[in-house]
């Protein structure tokens, strides 16, 4: 009888359990690199939809893309309930993607009060694009300054940026080249970039570019110490230096090439480190704050550090120890630079902005490191936050399957110690201490 | 007594883990599953008399070595009429291909436009409309080129 009892009050207990389980629908993403969960950036960008947004996916029911489509865009729907979305199949309803225009399957249209976005695929990435340019209404400007040797946009080879041209494209920006020589910054653009010049800029570009800065202009210096170029006359305004030389880390590095720097320090709480969790950094250069005490309105965020072993090296095309002509670490690698200050107007008085970002380094942002560590998500972070779209923050893409996990000479040592020290103690001392138990019991039994 | 234990443990372990996994599997949907292909008009071409396309007051007779992609005729998928036929171009159809069989039986195949990337071509087989079938353009194109018909190319 009491067997029975336990037995029933097993299965109760169990269907019960079971019960609560099915109404209430919870999940815990598990997966490496939360691959079936929005990214935060999406999520904020979701939450930021104040009216209905609609998504529909063209897909064909054979396949996975549906089924990928309607998970995928649940996610969406569960973030924000305005934003509905509906997975359809243009076969069997040739009028709807006919009015739509749909001539590929995997097509995704977003619209929103009136205007309509389409994303090329059913991937987090595309729609999130797709959501932030429609909640931004239109694609800005990212100027950038040509002509001085700098990697090009559409170069796709290792050295070139075509990548970051496509990161910049999925965040609602075109990438657009600047001729300064001849007048000023247009008016349309969202930010100025000089992305790794060789060769100087003529007085007349530098004026150009210093002139935009001054008034709410935004401005994104990535200098090379590998050039002629010297980016001082358009960082010393914004209290930065950029010193030069090479920036050797001999703690973190990749593997042993002590210039290819790992950043694994970002001091400041500025919006443009978030998420970020390690740069690469290869042939930098140092930077150094040096802001003027007459500018209240100017801050310096130093947004990203070498380790403390870290150093310049001013003469590294001779030698590359440390002495007493070199800077000493931690080296200052990007800074954000913002200056604010209350003008009067002929409408009243007005907050004028100007933001300045300067990393000592241009080979970062180059397909062959674009897709490393954090460095396109530093790299969205630093444009949303020079065009003051921060509530918007960037779509990056999902993190990729492979995770690296840089073996700097720092983690090296940690690993040595770990397995050479820390694991055979631990051994031996299990050992020891079963020994002593042993010899304990057998104390007691005689 | 401790054997007896072990039973019970592992019968309830049993039922702890196969109950909620048969739960599982019963609130779980059916996988889409592949759809094969599908047979419009069966073959082989000896079947038939005679294979005909017509399109308005045009009619092209399809000779039996050209008549292999219409006997058998095969639809890569078959979608359920969600619109109104003429959405399909199939009320009224562009054409049709008449069947005469050996026994004297007609079978009539209904051709609309082609679908919204232009691989494939929407049939019915009446008195079927409820589900519309997909052929490939390139086994209707060049037959229907006869009557006068030109597909739009994917």
């Amino acid at each position: 009888m009491r067997r029975v009892i336990v037995a029933v009050v097993a299965l109760v207990v169990l269907l019960g359990a079971n019960v609560v389980a099915y109404r209430n629908d919870r999940q815990i993403d598990l997966s490496a690199g939360s691959r079936f969960t929005l990214s935060p950036e999406t999520r904020s960008l979701a939450k930021a939809v104040r009216s209905e947004l609609k998504v529909t996916a063209f897909a064909s029911p054979k396949g996975g893309v549906a089924t990928d489509a309607r998970f995928l865009l649940s996610r969406y729907h569960q973030v924000n309930r305005r934003i509905t979305f509906s997975v359809v199949d243009p076969d069997a309803h040739p009028t709807q993607a006919a009015r739509l225009g749909i001539t590929q399957y995997a097509t995704v249209v977003a619209t929103y009060q009136g205007r309509r976005v389409d994303a090329a695929d059913v991937d987090e990435l595309e729609i999130s694009t797709a959501i932030l340019r429609l909640l931004r209404g239109k694609t800005r400007n990212a100027c950038f300054v040509t002509g001085h040797g700098e990697p090009s946009l559409d170069d796709t080879s290792p050295d070139g940026m075509s990548q970051l041209a496509a990161a910049l494209r999925h965040n609602a920006y075109e990438p657009r080249a600047v001729d300064l020589t001849k007048g000023d910054v247009p008016a349309d653009c969202a930010f100025v970039a000089v992305a790794g010049p060789t060769d100087p800029l003529v007085q007349r570009e530098v004026d150009a570019i210093n002139g935009y800065a001054s008034r709410a202009g935004r401005v994104f210096v990535m200098a090379t110490p590998a050039s002629n170029a010297d980016p001082n006359p358009l960082l010393a305004p914004w209290g930065v230096r950029f010193a030069g030389g090479l920036v050797i880390d001999p703690d973190r590095s990749q593997n042993l090439d002590f210039d290819n720097v790992i950043a694994e320090s970002f001091p400041s709480a500025n919006p443009v480190t978030r998420g970020v969790s390690r740069l690469q950094l290869p042939a930098g250069g140092g930077l150094l704050v040096d802001a003027p005490k007459d500018r209240p309105g100017l801050t310096v965020s130093r947004l990203a550090e070498s380790s403390a072993r870290a150093f310049v090296e001013t003469r590294p095309d001779i030698e590359t120890t440390f002495d007493a002509l070199d800077i000493p670490g931690p080296v200052l690698l990007a800074t954000a630079s913002d200056d604010s200050h209350v003008e009067q107007q002929a409408t009243g008085e007005k907050i004028v902005r100007s933001r300045v970002i300067a990393v000592g380094d241009a080979a970062w942002a180059t397909n062959r490191y674009l897709g490393n560590l954090s460095n396109a998500r530093f790299l969205l972070n630093a444009v949303n936050w020079l065009a003051e779209e921060e509530q918007l923050v960037a779509t990056t893409s999902r993190p990729a399957n492979d995770r690296p996990l840089p073996l700097t000479p720092e983690r090296q040592r940690r690993v040595l110690i770990v397995s050479v020290g820390v694991v055979p103690s631990l051994i031996v001392a299990a050992g020891v201490a079963g020994l002593s138990l042993r010899r304990r019991r057998r104390g007691r039994g005689a | 007594m401790t054997r007896r234990v072990t039973r019970r443990g592992a019968a309830l372990a049993a039922v702890l883990v196969l109950v909620p996994a048969m739960a599982c599997q019963s609130g779980k949907k059916a996988a889409p599953a592949g759809e094969p292909v599908r047979i419009v008009v069966a073959g082989p071409v000896g079947a038939y008399r005679e294979i005909a396309i017509v399109a308005g007051a045009a009619r092209a007779l399809i000779q039996s070595d050209a008549a292999g992609p219409l006997a058998p005729l095969l639809a890569a998928r078959t979608v359920p009429a969600a619109e109104p036929l003429a959405s399909y171009g199939l009320d009224p159809p562009q054409a049709r291909v008449e069947y005469a069989t050996t026994t004297g039986d007609r079978i009539l195949v209904e051709i609309g436009h082609t679908d919204f990337d232009h691989h494939f071509v929407y049939v019915v087989r009446p008195p079927d409309r409820a589900t519309v079938d997909l052929v490939p353009t390139s086994v209707l194109a060049p037959l229907l080129a006869r009557v006068g018909i030109a597909l739009p190319s994917a």
